[in-house]
């Protein structure tokens, strides 16, 4: 989920700040997460165990592939959304697939700046889906945001990738993927330093802006709109010395993703086919999509390498990392063409709330008779 | 007449260059850490010559210089591909990581792991080699592939040499590939092993090979070869820059285009999106400038650790063909 480039209109007015209820929107747009590294803090368990890996690659099935897959569904579910994005669409997988071929075939050379092309891609992908989804709230929340208080909000999350990507790349050493060793850039060391002060500095901005949106609203704002960007900190800047926590960031960055895709899509479902507003209509649409996500995520990240493997003789690590970091490409391609809050098409339907689809709106009162 | 001594730097480069586009089927392969299909095993029928190439490979240590013999009829492919490596710099500052410690062998680490990161076209040369099993044992002064234990097929460019006859190494079924052995300079490696190790075999100091050479033997007197010796740091500190310019020389050149072309591609893409109905071509430009991002990541990254502000640029280049893609299709 990426913001757009421009300012975006006015805003819609939304029914509510939530999509679903504050407690359910708090935990999954990242205070889930903020949650989990407070527990990790308190009871002081930093350790990357195999019972934490075991426990994150598990919740890979239910949530991070299928949060993947969502992706795909929401390009590929029909021909019109085909024909509004017919390069990204029809054009990139077969650009993205040669890439993979190429990628397999040298994995001496080309792979290895693959993976890396893939893991500088992958945090840049977190920042955007932040900052949209830090958008999505304030637009919610009837909060006009000026340009300079958006790019103060750009500024602190593009810190955090920063900071992260200065600490992987400040050494000179060789890095490992799936078995795949890729080169670190060699970043001089005072880049670290400098990043910590960048991403302290932007972030005690966004706390001020927040503290302005509230004068302005002449009330306290929901403490959600800061939530994303808060877990965002503790993602990239704050929580690295505890790799039990790390290990469960794309858990939750999925989440958050699910969050709003599940919501766009059962809003656009109910207006496409002008269904009622039913609790029926929420459990039946819910349960088909994340069904449908699930095993397209198990497709994708499971069955597809191991098949791969198969037919090419490559080692499964290796053709399993390649193949993925290819999926996932595909997928930050896909969502920074789709997912664009300047289209009313992808802004409008972010508006909705959950008790709008679960119940009918009630019917205007009858006028009074004057005879 | 072999490539490094037969060609001006740039040329040499060049033809390499060519003769990477010839190995595709050589460069597909790797070593493969997952259970894979049976290796597959060519045992080269036992010849009664082991006759010696016209070439030597001459390995410049801190501790002296040593002449290598190669056995292009027992081991052809493997000689061939030796040949190749050392012709193209692959061996320069790769270092002896192993003193056996019983005193059988000494190990030079995979070229992978040398001060200098291998450039685009080294990289390219690396790939797996078939075990070429023949007639010759491991006898002292014997040069004998690495390679993954129960896997033949994993040799990359890391080999032994043999101190004191190792008849243990010869397993029939299980045996590692013999290339060649120590013409001149076995006080040489007998230096390079005296040093202080520790007790798995790790020297405390690196025993770093400044240079490789591929020599015609009429070439070795004007090498000034030299005798065993004290590690010499002096030459080990002026042997390294120059390797280092020459290996990046044609590896700047592929950058300047692929750079060139960036920019370009850039430049019709702003321009494109001023037009209207130009979605298509913006999102042609856009895919020019990633493809061309991404070699560019290919070629420079191994340099990025000699000059820190290429790092700083190629993180930067990155970030930003990731931006401008937000605005393909649209």
């Amino acid at each position: 989920m990426q913001a757009a480039a421009q300012t975006p209109p006015a805003p819609r007015a939304a029914t509510s700040a939530y999509f679903v209820n504050p407690a359910v929107d708090f935990a999954l747009a990242g205070g889930l997460s903020i949650i989990v590294f407070l527990l990790v803090v308190v009871f002081r368990r930093p350790q990357r165990t195999d019972a934490i890996i075991l426990a994150a690659a598990q919740l890979s099935w239910v949530v991070n592939w299928p949060h993947f897959s969502a992706t795909n569904f929401r390009l590929y579910r029909s021909w019109e959304n085909i024909r509004q994005y017919p390069l990204t669409a029809l054009f990139i997988p077969w650009v993205i697939l040669a890439v993979v071929a190429a990628a397999l075939w040298s994995p001496q050379v080309l792979a290895p700046y693959f993976i890396k092309l893939f893991l500088i891609w992958s945090p840049y992908h977190f920042c955007a889906q932040t900052i949209g989804v830090t958008l999505i709230y304030l637009r919610r929340s009837g909060v006009q945001v000026r340009p300079w208080e958006r790019r103060v909000l750009v500024s602190m999350v593009y810190s955090t990738l920063f900071t992260l990507l200065v600490r992987s790349e400040v050494k000179p050493e060789t890095l490992e993927y799936y078995g795949i060793h890729y080169m670190s850039f060699g970043l001089p060391a005072w880049f670290l330093p400098v990043a910590g002060v960048l991403t302290v500095a932007t972030s005690a901005g966004l706390v001020a802006c927040f503290v302005l949106w509230c004068r302005r609203a002449g009330r306290l704002l929901p403490v959600v709109l800061l939530v994303p960007a808060a877990a965002q900190y503790l993602w990239f800047a704050g929580g690295w010395l505890w790799p039990s926590f790390i290990e469960f960031v794309p858990f939750f960055h999925s989440l958050q993703y699910l969050l709003i895709a599940w919501s766009l899509q059962l809003k656009e479902q109910r207006d496409r086919h002008d269904i009622t507003p039913s609790r029926r209509f929420v459990l039946v649409e819910s349960t088909r999509w994340y069904v449908l996500n699930i095993a397209g995520g198990a497709l994708l990240f499971f069955f597809l390498p191991q098949w791969l493997s198969k037919g090419m003789r490559l080692p499964l690590p290796f053709t399993t990392g390649v193949f993925i970091a290819g999926v996932q490409i595909h997928h930050f391609f896909v969502d920074g063409v789709i997912w664009k809050l300047k289209r009313t098409t992808v802004s409008s339907p972010l508006m909705g709330n959950l008790h709008e689809l679960l119940h009918p709106p009630a019917a205007p009162a009858p006028a009074r008779g004057s005879s | 007449m072999t490539l490094r001594a037969a060609l001006p730097p740039r040329r040499r480069r060049l033809a390499l260059l060519a003769a990477c586009a010839l190995l595709p089927a050589a460069a597909r392969a790797e070593p493969a850490p997952a259970p894979g299909p049976p290796p597959r095993v060519v045992t080269v029928v036992p010849r009664p010559t082991d006759r010696l190439a016209t070439e030597r490979i001459v390995l410049r240590t801190i501790c002296g210089d040593i002449v290598i013999a190669l056995y292009p009829d027992v081991a052809p492919q493997t000689v061939r591909q030796i040949i190749l490596l050392a012709g193209s710099g692959v061996y320069d500052t790769t270092h002896f990581f192993h003193v056996d410690p019983s005193g059988y062998y000494l190990q030079l680490a995979d070229a992978r792991n040398r001060i200098l990161p291998l450039t685009f076209i080294q990289q390219s040369l690396i790939h797996p080699l078939r075990a070429e099993w023949g007639p010759l044992r491991h006898v002292r002064g014997a040069l004998s592939l690495a390679r993954e234990p129960g896997r033949p097929d994993t040799a990359l460019t890391s080999f032994l040499i043999l101190r004191k006859d190792a008849p243990f190494l010869d397993k029939p079924g299980d045996t590692y590939t013999i290339f060649g052995r120590v013409e001149q300079g076995m006080d040489v490696v007998e230096a390079l092993s005296a040093g202080r190790h520790s007790a798995d075999g790790t020297p405390e100091v690196r025993l770093t090979v400044l240079q490789a050479l591929v020599a015609g033997p009429q070439q070795l007197p004007a090498l000034g070869l030299r005798g065993p010796q004290s590690p010499d740091w002096w030459l080990y500190n002026a042997q390294v820059a120059p390797v280092t310019a020459a290996n990046e020389r044609l590896d700047w050149i592929a950058a300047g285009g692929f750079l060139s072309s960036l920019v370009l591609a850039v430049a019709a893409f702003f321009l494109a999106r001023r037009l209207p109905g130009s979605r298509g071509a913006c999102s042609l430009c856009l895919l020019v400038v990633s493809l061309c991002g991404y070699m560019l990541l290919v070629l420079l990254t191994p340099a990025s650790w000699t000059h820190a502000w290429i790092g700083v640029g190629l993180l930067a280049l990155t970030l930003a063909v990731i931006r401008l893609l937000a605005f393909f299709d649209s």
